[in-house]
């Protein structure tokens, strides 16, 4: 890539470029300890621009979820009910996430009613029919 | 203070709905517009508008020392009153007009279902989605539970049933709250408040000038403060508790009062955890305590604390937050339909978006 076009790359592009290759990458600043997502262009706790990206192990645990029975965009109706989750890297940053059955390879829905918020759950960068990759995290299968 | 109907108001645009409840504002106030030389007013929820106090302004024939927008979104009108205090105290201006108005039931409503940011492309859309996130974890945390935040909502709908004015005048139970359906587990529909069109204002100024214009019963602004935990949802560390703290401790110290002097409280309830939560960080109760202060009529007519008499967000209209002001006006009057035996000390919280933003009013003689 030429040096013009990473300039015109925001940490945004940079984000979403790494999970269409199959990672899920967060920026560390390189004058202090912060780790941090979403991607920005400085650190929120020093200021400094000077950071790089490390790239997540994929373990991280459930602060807390939801499960939307109602429709309020469009392109979920046939999704219904679905769940949205946030969860907090081991690393550290947070993100939003929907979670997925451990078993299945492409994207189910999972049985939550014994969901627990700090159970662990696994990255599975992987794509709803028809949307992009996304960042899902597996939760252990129900027994 | 003075506000229009609540409910459905189609055809009326919002500087139509803020002229009416302003010049409701002033016929109480008993003063004419040309005392006005500073006009606060937030920008309709549903749809931004550039310079909207100065719209609003030419509709209402003035030009004020002072007109302008804050975003705090449903902070806002405590934060406008925030202001027209500080700006009367330093002589900027004499007296303030603070006003709001609505339509999103009968205009665009598009404001209240924006997708949040890429993180749409999970689903994670609208406010009901980011309250019910907040409501799992204080649930998962404390122990809370659905039927105690029905409590919340069987409160302001008993209220708004006694209120001529309210849109929603139907009470429920916490068995008819259980049943209303499930629209982000773990928010059921009444737990979520109205969508509403109305208009609401208030008249501000020094307590010596109210008199000089022999003003009838003016209420004293004992105190006011502000904390904004800004972040959103997906940055934040603890969902359960914002600066909603520093926001009343700044108030209650300006006032000089503690949370056990408070009469009567008009608390922000767009989701019925909003309400709860507040309970905690104003000091009415502990972290986590605000599911059990909330149970067996608490926080209804003759309970520890009444909260929401005129109805709330939940109930009267879902505006945010000029109602919950004019209400404690009123209590503190003693003129509200659900009065409060002597109420001499009540308190007012606003909030906007998924708790990002907080101000606080100590209203009170
Ligand atoms: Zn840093």
């Amino acid at each position: 890539m030429s040096e013009q076009a990473a300039a015109v790359r925001s940490p945004r592009d940079e984000y979403w470029a790494a999970i269409e290759e199959g990672s899920l990458r967060f920026q560390a600043c390189q004058e202090c300890e912060n780790r941090w997502l979403p991607p920005r262009d400085h650190c929120p706790r020093c200021l400094s621009g000077r950071f790089e990206w490390q790239t997540a192990g994929g373990e991280a645990e459930v602060m807390s979820w939801v499960i939307y029975h109602m429709e309020y965009g469009p392109n979920f109706h046939d999704r219904l009910p679905y769940n949205v989750a946030l969860v907090r890297l081991v690393e550290g940053p947070q993100l939003i996430t929907n979670l997925v059955k451990a078993s299945s390879d492409d994207p189910e829905e999972p049985d939550l009613d014994s969901l627990k918020a700090g159970e662990r759950v696994h990255l599975r960068i992987a794509r709803w029919p028809d949307g992009p990759l996304l960042p899902l995290f597996a939760v252990s299968d129900r027994t | 203070m003075g506000h229009t109907a609540f409910g459905a108001l189609p055809g009326r645009s919002t500087i139509s709905m803020n002229v009416e409840a302003c010049r409701a504002a002033l016929q109480d106030a008993g003063i004419e517009k040309d005392l006005v030389d500073c006009v606060l007013v937030k920008f309709p929820t549903s749809k931004f508008e550039h310079m909207y106090g100065h719209k609003l302004s030419e509709a209402l024939g003035l030009q004020p020392k002072i007109t302008g927008v804050m975003d705090q979104a449903g902070a806002s009108n405590i934060g406008h009153v925030a202001i027209a205090a500080m700006a009367i105290e330093s002589g900027q201006c004499d007296v303030a007009l603070i006003s709001f108005a609505d339509n999103p039931k009968s205009g665009v409503r598009s404001a209240y279902q924006q997708a949040q940011g890429d993180d749409a492309a999970f689903g994670w859309i609208g406010p009901p989605g980011g309250f019910a996130m907040v409501a799992r974890q204080h649930m998962e945390r404390y122990g809370t539970t659905s039927e105690q935040l029905a409590e919340i909502a069987v409160t302001c709908r008993a209220h708004g049933a006694n209120n001529p004015n309210a849109q929603l005048r139907r009470p429920i139970t916490v068995a008819d709250h259980q049943a209303s359906r499930m629209v982000v587990d773990p928010l059921h529909r009444d737990d979520c408040c109205l969508v509403s069109d109305g208009g609401a204002a208030i008249v501000v100024m020094s307590a010596e000038r109210a008199r000089q214009l022999n003003v009838p019963d003016p209420v004293p602004v004992l105190g006011f403060g502000q904390g904004h935990t800004g972040w959103e949802v997906r940055t934040r560390p603890d969902l359960t508790t914002t600066q909603a703290v520093v926001s009343a401790q700044t108030a209650f110290a300006m006032a000089g009062v503690s949370p056990k002097d408070i009469d009567v409280a008009q608390l922000y309830d767009c989701f019925t955890i909003c309400l709860l939560i507040t309970l905690e960080s104003y000091g009415f109760c502990p972290p986590g305590h605000g599911g059990k202060f909330v149970e067996g009529g608490n926080i209804g007519p003759g309970g520890e604390l009444p909260v929401n008499t005129s109805g709330g967000l939940l109930s009267e209209t879902g505006m945010p937050g000029m109602q919950l002001i004019i209400e404690a006006v009123r209590q503190v009057r003693g003129t509200s339909v659900n009065q409060v035996k002597d109420a001499a000390l009540a308190v007012v919280s606003n909030q906007g978006g998924i708790m990002q933003t907080h101000s606080t009013l100590v209203l009170g003689r």
